[in-house]
C-alpha cells in the first residue's frame, strides 16, 4: 500500500483502478467514503473498494463471496453476517477464509452493539456505520423483492433477518408493581377540551377536600383541565355572586378566570367553568 | 379574519338558530358552543368574556337541571336562557357582519 499525506483517504469512485494494487486517492470529501485506514469503504454502494487484506486469495473483486447484501467483510479477511446467528457459517465450509469468527464477528453478532455505546474509536465507529449501510441495503432488497421489512417492527432498512432494527430502541419495559396502576380516567384542558358526551354524567357525585361535587362537575374538572386547587380558591377567595338560576351561588376568581357554582341547600359545587 | 374563523362563527350561529328551533337540546349547544370557542384563533379578550359570560348562563342552567335530574326545561328556566341564546346571537353575528361589510365596502 502506498503511503498516504494526512488528509487523504484511500478511495476509489469514479476513477475506480481494477488493476491489483492501483489505488486511487482522493481527497475525503463530505460526502466521501470512509476509511479504516485498511479499506476505503463506499457508503452508498456499502461496499469496500480497495483489495481485502489477504490479497486476491478470496478470488479477484469477490468481496464477501460477491453477496453483500447479506454479508460483511470489515476486516478484509473474511466474509461474515451481520446478523450473527442467522449467517450461514461460510468460513467453515471455505478453507480459503481463515480469519478467526471472533474477530469478524465480534462488532456485528453481539446485540450490545445497538443498545450501548461503543468505544468511541475510529474504527469502530467506521465498523458501526458500516454494519449500517449493510443493514440499509439488506432493508432495500427485502423491500425490492417485496419482503417487506423483514422484522416484527416492519420499519424500512433497518430491520434484519431477526427482527433487530439498529435505529430503534423499544421503550423499557415497566411491569407489575412499578408501572402503578392505570389512569383512572381521561382528562382535557383549558386550551383542548374533551367533547362532553351528551347524556347523563360520567362520573358519580363526590367529595373532594370536605367539598361535595356533582357528577357534572367532576366531569366539567376532567374535562377542562381544571385542578380542584383552583374550584377552593374560589370558593375562599373569589368574588361571590347570586348564581343564574335561583338558588346558587356563583363564585367568580379573577386570577384564574374561573366561576365555581355551588347549590346553596345542598352545598354542592354544581359546575365549574371558564369565564364570570 | 380568517376562513377558519368564520367557519367557526358560522357553525355557532347555526348551532343557536337550531336551539332555537328546537331542533338540538341544551346539552348539544352547551358543548358545542364551547368547542367551537376553543377552536376560534386570535379572539379578543373582551368579546370571549363576553361570550363566556353568557354560555356561562346557560352551562349553569345545564348543571343545575342535570343536579336536579330535570329533563325537560320549565318555562321559567326557558325564560332565563332565552336572553343569553340571544346575546349570543348577536355576538356571533357582529363578527360575521363585520366580515360581510369588510367584503362590501372593499373595492
Amino acid at each position: 500500500m502506498h503511503s498516504q499525506p494526512p488528509g487523504w483517504l484511500e478511495r476509489s469512485d469514479t476513477h475506480l483502478d481494477p488493476r491489483p494494487g492501483h489505488e486511487c486517492k482522493i481527497k475525503n470529501g463530505a460526502a466521501g467514503p470512509r476509511s479504516n485506514s485498511r479499506k476505503g469503504a463506499k457508503s452508498a454502494w456499502g461496499r469496500f473498494m480497495q483489495v481485502d487484506g489477504i490479497g486476491y486469495s478470496g478470488g479477484i473483486n469477490a468481496y464477501v463471496g460477491n453477496d453483500p447484501l447479506n454479508l460483511v467483510d470489515p476486516f478484509g479477511f473474511t466474509r461474515d453476517s451481520p446478523w450473527g446467528v442467522n449467517a450461514p457459517s461460510l468460513s467453515q465450509n471455505d478453507s480459503s477464509f481463515t480469519t478467526p469468527s471472533s474477530q469478524s464477528g465480534l462488532l456485528f453478532a453481539t446485540p450490545e452493539i445497538f443498545t450501548t455505546p461503543a468505544p468511541s474509536t475510529p474504527e469502530s465507529q467506521l465498523l458501526q456505520l458500516a454494519a449500517m449501510d449493510e443493514s440499509m441495503l439488506r432493508g432495500k432488497s427485502q423491500l425490492l423483492e417485496g419482503g417487506g421489512g423483514g422484522g416484527p417492527d416492519g420499519g424500512f432498512g433497518g430491520s434484519t433477518s431477526g427482527g433487530r432494527n439498529p435505529w430503534y430502541s423499544p421503550p423499557p419495559q415497566i411491569s407489575g408493581e412499578e408501572s402503578g396502576p392505570p389512569a383512572s380516567s381521561f382528562s382535557g384542558s383549558l386550551r383542548n377540551p374533551l367533547q362532553a358526551p351528551i347524556g347523563p354524567p360520567r362520573n358519580l357525585p363526590g367529595e373532594f377536600n370536605g367539598q361535595p361535587y356533582t357528577g357534572h362537575a367532576f366531569d366539567a374538572l376532567q374535562n377542562r383541565g381544571i385542578p380542584p386547587s383552583v374550584v377552593d380558591q374560589a370558593i375562599n377567595r373569589g368574588i361571590p355572586n347570586p348564581g343564574n338560576t335561583p338558588g346558587t351561588t356563583r363564585f367568580y376568581d379573577p386570577t384564574n378566570n374561573m366561576t365555581v357554582v355551588r347549590d346553596n341547600a345542598t352545598g354542592n359545587i354544581i359546575t365549574v367553568r371558564p369565564g364570570n | 379574519m380568517s376562513e377558519h374563523n368564520k367557519r367557526q362563527y358560522q357553525l355557532m350561529l347555526d348551532r343557536l338558530t337550531a336551539f332555537e328551533k328546537g331542533q338540538i337540546p341544551l346539552d348539544t349547544l352547551v358543548v358545542d358552543l364551547e368547542g367551537l370557542l376553543n377552536a376560534l384563533e386570535g379572539v379578543t379578550i373582551p368579546w370571549r368574556q363576553t361570550f363566556l359570560h353568557d354560555w356561562g348562563k346557560l352551562e349553569d342552567e345545564r348543571a343545575y337541571a342535570l343536579f336536579k335530574n330535570v329533563k325537560i326545561l320549565d318555562e321559567e328556566t326557558s325564560q332565563r336562557i332565552r336572553p343569553a341564546v340571544s346575546n349570543l346571537k348577536l355576538l356571533v353575528l357582529e363578527k360575521i357582519d363585520d366580515l360581510a361589510d369588510r367584503i362590501r365596502n372593499s373595492p
